[in-house]
């Protein structure tokens, strides 16, 4: 069997050749015992990849490709730990920072991040802010999709991704029953920093749900990301082995 | 540009094609899954442009994710071999010899050049034409038509092994 044999016949059982060629090969199929055993073979090949490959489709659909597609996932995040509804949510709930911190705010900020600063006006610097000690060792040891509760307070691990330079990063939000806020902090130098902070309208309701605010809010986190996320979010299995490096 | 509702009505009536062409690519269920909820993440990120057909586009940016992976990874996926299968003691030797065949499958197509397998792929498996699958793969048609006889010649010749 030639190489151009085995062109012609793979065209021929896709459908892909002229009427003159076409008219060739049934002409010498008649007429060639080897070339049409050939053909049985490549059409014998082709059905069991077809059936390797379809196998997949009777499985279930993950729940979090579900999830992903249901509508709802995409007005209220779950504690579930899908990766897409994460990004959903991101996309589509939060606001800039504002230049009039609510007190409320304050509160939230003193006690995961404000250690760092001095007075109000300084969170304004969120760029250079790095995570408490405590938030830190929750971004180094805890998966995407943990919620951890101190105190009245929520963290809940979002996702993680590389960023261009190969820096891992987290997205996580951290909340009460009051005020919250979001935000993107890469491990950089052995060191959690805060690259991005937003505000956030998220509410520990007494579950681990909480409920997204307007889409403006998520445009400083969604523009970082956008920006300098590296392909997309890791999967667990990348997550798990960037963490134990932590 | 589609409306997000449409997006997600496009991907859940292309799901089984989406799911059956990203195992094709990582050989691995779990690969596959990740490979098409990623595709989605996108999807509902940047949307369907309106002037484009839905299929190729999504087989595109499920290609070209795929490729961002595999390069990233800098390994070559190998398919994991059916673990529940294996331990299942219930069934019987016709489904055995038809799950042997299909990990051999799996090996052998994992084995293939990375364009010799896609362009396999679109055209054996999710049976796009020749001039839709250069669409996808951004090559001349005549390209396609030499890799997926390289491909299924390359089978053949394993699978006679």
């Amino acid at each position: 069997m030639t190489p151009d044999d085995q062109q012609l016949l793979s065209a021929y059982l896709d459908g892909e050749l002229s009427a003159d060629k076409l008219s060739e090969v049934q002409n010498r199929l008649l007429i060639e015992p080897e070339l049409q055993h050939h053909l049985n073979k490549l059409k014998k090949n082709d059905t069991a990849i077809k059936n390797t490959f379809d196998e997949i489709t009777k499985d279930p659909v993950p729940e979090s490709i579900q999830a992903l597609l249901r509508p709802e996932s995409r007005k209220v995040s779950s504690a579930s730990s899908s990766k897409i509804g994460r990004i959903l949510q991101n996309n589509h709930a939060f606001r800039y920072w504002p230049s009039a911190i609510a007190a409320s705010f304050i509160v939230v900020i003193n006690i995961f991040i404000s250690q760092h600063y001095g007075n109000s006006d300084s969170l304004l610097e969120i760029d250079a802010a790095q995570p408490s000690e405590q938030l830190a060792h929750i971004l180094s040891k805890n998966p995407s999709g943990s919620i951890i509760t101190i105190d009245e307070h929520k963290v809940h691990t979002e996702l993680s991704f590389l960023r261009a330079d190969d820096t891992f990063c987290r997205q996580y939000a951290v909340y009460n029953s009051d005020a919250g806020l979001r935000a993107v902090s890469c491990y950089e130098k052995s060191t959690w920093i805060n690259k991005v902070v937003s505000k956030a309208n998220l509410k520990n309701s007494g579950t681990d749900t909480y409920q997204p605010a307007s889409a403006e809010e998520s445009k400083i986190i969604d523009d970082y990301i956008e920006a300098n996320m590296q392909g997309v979010p890791l999967t667990q299995a990348e997550e798990k082995a960037e963490l134990q490096d932590r | 540009m589609a409306e997000m509702n449409q997006v997600t009505a496009i991907i859940q009536n292309e799901l089984s094609r989406l799911r059956r062409f990203a195992y094709s690519l990582t050989s691995n269920k779990a690969d596959a899954d990740d490979l098409v909820q990623n595709l989605a993440v996108k999807l509902l990120k940047t949307g369907i442009p309106a002037d484009v057909k839905p299929i190729p586009w999504m087989l595109t940016i499920c290609k070209n994710l795929w490729i961002d992976e595999i390069r990233s990874r800098e390994v070559r996926m190998r398919p994991s071999i059916n673990k529940k299968l294996a331990d299942d003691e219930a069934y019987d030797s016709n489904d055995q010899s038809i799950h042997v065949d299909a990990n051999r499958v799996l090996n052998a197509v994992a084995d293939l050049p990375e364009n010799h397998k896609l362009a396999l792929s679109l055209v054996a498996i999710e049976g796009l034409s020749y001039a839709e699958a250069a669409d996808v793969l951004e090559v001349p048609i005549g390209t396609i038509m030499s890799r997926v006889a390289r491909a299924r010649s390359t089978l053949a010749k394993q699978f006679e092994m």
